[in-house]
This record gives structure tokens, sequence and C-alpha cells, in this order.
């Protein structure tokens, strides 16, 4: 990256307040220079005050407590005690199955319909601002809420779900969606699906639309297909938003806590237990809050894990386009 | 090989007729160039020629073939876009290739043929890259190439090198001609280059308002502009227009600046237009209109002397030998060479007559 040719955004600390001009030209060498940083320093501050307080201190809390043993309101320094425990306990590497499917699943079902979606969206004439405003309800909706709406639609005896499946045949009693392990699992990953498409959708449709349309007309010269348009126009030109959105919402859905804390609380027997509603159980109602943290750290790196793969991704992408 | 034939054809969007009735026929190896103000419907035409949108009533053929609902890339014709339009993650053979490959050509002959075109562009050194590894030039010939591979009946252009820079447009204008010589293919080209028009073209079909208004080989519309609209289009500077004022009998009008003496009409002209390079700048006299130097551009080989005739709102560009100088408001007759006079009736039809006219001042 060349800071010549490219102005200094607000996210890049080591060039606040340099310009591009004062860059370039060598009458700002020296002191100038140093005093030019100092001031783009004083105005990084409250930001960087905010960060710290709100950000980091609770992050050093957390590690702190994380190497604690907490009871009520005592706490000893036990070390890695906790990460020891949940390295050797089968609790932490269900709970971390399960987030693995639950986000595997969700993710890959977000970006396919997401991209559907999108697909469809950017050609329909009729009504397309409804369409789109209709699609984009699910992620206004406030997550919790939404959640509280589907229990009620998965209700066994009064819910609509089972009301329609039965009627037309699909089921032929009363499902406990939620109630049963191994269809609890999967009606949290659709609620899921249901909450986290938009978005995606909205990303990709964005991407669909910066695609130059004369490369379609192109290829329609070539004599390509609708699947080989696809194939060769709108995947290679979606592929770096591809790879950085499906990072970006994996990030999103393995810490993703409120619908299953509503639907299931990580129920029935553990079937739905997320990281995240581990972290929650193990805090809230174990009163293990050194246990918690150390989860939550662990966590942490995870997310961190992806997060640099994130920011490479969003780099290549970068370099390329120049 | 091809020849192509539209009759009447239309096009609208929803309530706009952008196309109103277009007859045109291209014979089999001809270069034609549409030319035509912004907006005239040039590109409209050419994307209705090549499939890309329908037409929405009359028909066009090729080689006596009705086509209107045959696909893109059924009708035997490439395009090259303005734009280049160049698929950005493919190399430059791929980008070549591309249509050979999905009409299933054996890959010895995808990379034969490419290499072929290639040197037809001399791009054999960039066949690796990617185009946005290319400057604009070797883009354009890349897609040009694309077109060359497929070896198409008809080459459809549109603007193609409206994108360069103008040394690089006058190689790129040399290499298309050179192109035209060797392929021999049918060509159909859109520019606002007058420069390219004329110097490509076996004939320029002069667009406005999405009608016809002129088909002809690029002298004849220089020479015989069909009607006013022809006249102020073609040519560069634009042909002089001189309202002509009352008659006072004997075929002499009073113009801005003296008068002129014209011959016989059938109908009566409201009219004339001089070329710039039919006007000379000269002391006044008898035989010339007065007026005074507005402006004079200099060009190294010719001048353009803006004259302000006298009585007259706008000036007149007087096309004289580039060493001749001039003062801002001098005061100067302007000589007409009378036997090339242009007149325009009403209508803005041209009017022609066997005799010459005569300028008096
Ligand atoms: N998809 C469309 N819907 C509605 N009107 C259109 C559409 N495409 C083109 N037009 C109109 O048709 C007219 C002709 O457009 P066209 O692109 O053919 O012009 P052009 O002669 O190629 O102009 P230019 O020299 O600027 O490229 C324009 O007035 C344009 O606004
Ligand atoms: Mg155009």
């Amino acid at each position: 990256m060349s800071v010549a040719t490219r102005p200094a955004t607000a996210g890049q600390a080591d060039d606040v307040g340099i310009g591009v001009a004062s860059r370039s030209r060598s009458v700002w060498r020296g002191p100038g220079l140093r005093r030019e940083r100092r001031h783009g320093y004083y105005f990084l501050a409250p930001a960087l005050l905010l960060t710290v307080a709100l950000i980091a201190l609770p992050l050093a809390r957390a590690f702190w407590t994380s190497l604690q043993r907490t009871r009520g309101l005592r706490s000893d320094f036990t070390g890695l005690d906790n990460y020891l425990y949940i390295f050797t306990s089968t609790q932490f590497w269900d709970s971390l199955r399960i987030s693995v499917i639950f986000t595997a699943v969700c993710v890959f079902f977000h970006m396919l319909v997401g991209l559907g979606l999108a697909l469809l969206l950017k050609r329909a004439v009729f009504a397309r601002t409804l369409f789109r405003v209709g699609f984009l309800a699910p992620w206004i909706v406030a997550p919790s809420i939404g959640a509280i709406i589907w229990v009620w639609l998965l209700e066994p005896q009064f819910g609509v779900v089972n009301y329609m499946l039965s009627g037309i045949g699909l089921v032929d009693r009363y499902q406990a969606w939620l109630g049963t392990p191994s269809l609890a699992l999967a009606s949290v990953i659709i609620v899921d699906i249901w909450r986290g498409t938009p978005f995606v959708m909205l990303l990709l449709l964005a991407g669909l639309q910066g695609i130059p349309k004369d490369q379609y007309e192109a290829a329609a010269m070539d004599g390509a297909t609708a699947w080989q348009q696809f194939r060769f126009v709108t995947l290679p030109n979606l592929r770096y938003l591809l790879i950085v959105s499906s990072t970006l919402d994996l990030i999103y859905t393995i810490r993703h806590f409120d619908i299953i804390a509503v639907m299931t609380g990580g129920g029935p027997i553990d079937a739905t237990e997320v990281l995240p509603v581990l972290i929650y159980n193990t805090a809230f109602t174990q009163n293990n809050f050194g246990r918690a943290s150390a989860i939550g750290i662990v966590l942490l790196g995870i997310i961190l894990l992806f997060s640099i793969f994130y920011l490479r991704a969003m780099r290549l992408g970068k370099a390329r386009e120049d | 090989m091809a020849k192509l034939e539209l009759s009447g054809v239309k096009k609208s969007y929803g309530s706009t007729d952008v196309l109103k009735g277009i007859d045109l026929t291209v014979e089999d190896g001809e270069f034609v160039a549409f030319v035509g103000p912004s907006g005239c419907g040039k590109s409209t035409l050419l994307r209705l020629i090549c499939g890309l949108d329908e037409i929405s009533e009359g028909t066009m053929a090729i080689d006596g073939h009705i086509v209107n609902d045959v696909p893109p890339s059924k009708r035997g014709i490439a395009m090259v876009f303005q734009s280049y339009a160049l698929y950005p993650h493919m190399s430059v053979a791929d980008n070549m290739g591309y249509a050979l490959r999905l009409a299933g050509t054996p890959n010895g002959e995808i990379r034969q043929r490419v290499q072929a075109a290639a040197r037809i562009l001399r791009l054999d050194a960039y066949l690796d890259r990617k185009p946005r590894q290319l400057s604009g030039g070797q883009r354009q010939r890349v897609a040009i190439g694309r077109a060359i591979v497929r070896e198409p009946k008809v080459f459809l252009f549109d603007e193609p090198l409206s994108n360069l820079d103008a040394a690089l447009r006058v190689d790129m204008r040399i290499e298309i001609a050179r192109m035209k010589e060797r392929l021999g293919t049918t060509m159909v080209y859109v520019t606002h280059d007058q420069v390219e028009a004329m110097t490509l073209a076996d004939k320029i079909v002069v667009l406005n308002a999405g009608k016809v208004e002129q088909i002809g080989s690029p002298l004849e519309l220089y020479n015989k502009p069909g009607n006013r609209f022809v006249a102020g289009f073609i040519g560069s500077p634009k042909m002089n227009f001189l309202k002509l004022g009352k008659g006072c009998g004997n075929g002499s009008y009073a113009v801005a600046g003296g008068s002129v003496t014209l011959p016989v009409f059938a109908h009566a002209p409201v009219e004339i237009g001089i070329r710039p390079e039919h006007l000379t700048l000269a002391e006044r006299g008898k035989n010339t209109l007065s007026g005074v130097v507005a402006m004079t551009e200099h060009l190294g080989s010719d001048t353009y002397a803006y004259v302000a005739l006298n009585g007259a709102e706008e000036t007149v560009v007087a096309r004289i030998p580039g060493e001749k100088t001039f003062r801002p408001r001098q005061e100067v007759g302007v000589e007409v060479d009378a036997s090339v006079i242009h007149a325009f009736a009403a209508d803005g039809t041209a009017i022609t007559s066997s005799g010459n006219a005569r300028v008096a001042a």
C-alpha cells in the first residue's frame, strides 16, 4: 500500500492526522511532521480512552477472573485450573461440537439462501422495494423478539407450524420441536437461518449490483447459458465478497446467544448448548464466574482467529482492486 | 458472407420511441459507420443488430434469414464494447478463447486461433496477463481479439476508441483499417469521431433522433449533404449557415454582411451553407461580405478565423492557411467560393441547381 496514492483513513492509527498532501511534500518532514503526529494523537485520545474503558478493561478483568476460583463473593487465585478443567470436561467439548455444527450449518445456509434471494431480488421487476423490505424484516426485528415469536409458532399443541404441517400431512402427530433433542438443534438452526440470511442477502445484493452489466452482455454474445454466466461472471466477481461476508457472518454466528437462550436455554439435555449459552449457564446458573470467563476467553481466541482471516481477506481484496 | 438488412426497425422503451423506423442495408464486406449526436440511438441500433435488445417492430435479416428471434450467440455476430467488457479474472488468452470454449471447440484449436489473433493484434507477449495488468490500448486490442477469434460474419464496434488518448486512438484507427483489409468481414462501427468515420467507413449512416438522416459514402455526405442536419453534422469545423434575407430580384438575396446571387432553384431557398475551407479572408471589396475578425485559432497547418459578419449574431468560421494572422477586430472582407454553396429549403432539405451562385457586397 502506498501512502502517497491513498488518503489516510480513520482506521489507520499510524497515519492519523497526516494527510496525503503533507506526506508527499518534503516540506513537512522534520519537526512539523512530529507536531502533526502529536496533534493526531490528541484527536484520537477520546476514542482511545473509550476503547480502553469499554473493551480493554473488561477484557483484562475477564481474563483475571478466568484465573480465579469464585464462590459467592470470595475468589481465590488458581492459575490455569479453570482452563485445565474445561479442556478435560466433556461438557466443553460437547458444547464446542454443537457450536461448530450450529455455526457451519447456519453460515452455509445464510450464504446459500442469501445468494439465492439476492439473485432473485436483483431481477425482480415487480414490487421490488416491497420484497427488499420484506426480506429484511427478520434482520430488523430484535433476535430475542423474533425468537419469542418462533417459540409460539413452534408450540406443540397450538402452534401454527404443527397446524400447517399436519394439515398437509407432513407430520402425523404433534411434534415437540423444542422438546426433542434431535429436533431442537434443527429448529434453532432454522430460526437462525431466518434471522441471519437477510444481512448476507443485503451484502450480496449490493455486490451483484456492482457487477458491470456489459460483462453479462459479453458473455451472452459469447454464448454463455444462464448457469455459465453465473459460474463465469457472477461468482468470480463476487468471490471476494463471498469470502468476506461468510467470515463476517461466521464471527457473528459463533457468538450468537439470543435465539438459543430464548428458545431452549441450551436444552433439552444440552442438545443446543452452544458456547455462548454454556458460558451463560456456567456463570449464572452454576454461579461459576471463573470457569465461565475461561470459556469466554477460549471463545474469544477462536473468534480472533477468524478475525485475522477476515482482515487478511479484506487486505487481499483491496490489493486485487488496486 | 454476410449481408445485413433492416427494414422498418423500431425500438421503444415503454412509451418513449428511441428508434422510429430504420431501413438500412449493409452489404457483404462493407464497413459502415453510424454517426449522430449523443442519444440519437446509435448504441440502441447496434444492440438490436447483435440481439442484446429485442426489436419492437420491423425485421432484421442476415443473408436473407430473419433473425429477430435468434439469440445473440447464434447470429454469428461479435461485438466490441466501448468499455471492453473483459472478464477481469481470466487471462488474456482465456478472455479471447472463452466463446470457443463455450462452443466446445477442442483445446488445441482454441490455442491456435487465439495465437493467430494475438499475432494480428500484437498481443503475443501478453497472453498470460490479466486485463488489469494491461494498458487501455492493450485492453482494447484484447476486446477486438476476442471478437476476431470467433470468426464472426459481422463485427460490431460501439465507440471502441473513445476511452483512448489521442495518439493511441490514431494507432488503433490504423490497426482497425488494417484489420478491415485483412479480414474483409462486414463491420458496423459506431463513433462520435468524424475522422474515424470518414477514414474507415465505406458508407456512413447519419442518425438523428431515432431516424436515418442520410446514408452515403463519406465524400457523398460531405459534398452533397441531403439536408441541413447532415450538412452541419459532417465536417469539422462545422459548415457556416447564412439566413437569406429579402430577394432583390435576379436571384440576389440579402445576407449578413452583404448579398449573394443564387441561381434559380425549384423551391425558394431560405438558407445557404458554406464550408469553412470555401471562405477566404481578403481586403474588403465589391465581391466580399464584410465583417470583423472575432477570434483566430492557430492549428499549425491551418488557421480557423472566426468572423462576425455585419448584422449577424453568430460568427462564421473560415479555414485559411496556417501562416496567416489577423488582429482581433480587424475589418475584413469574406470571399465566398460561390461554386460550392449549399442551399436549403424551409424544411431543411438541400436544394440543388445547375447554375453557380455569385456574391456581392
Ligand atoms: N433501457 C432504456 N430505457 C429507456 N430509454 C433508453 C434505454 N436505453 C436507451 N434509452 C434512450 O434511448 C436513446 C438512445 O440511446 P443510445 O444509447 O442508443 O444513444 P447513443 O446514440 O448511443 O448516444 P451516445 O452517443 O451518447 O452513446 C437515449 O435517449 C436514451 O435515453
Ligand atoms: Mg452510445
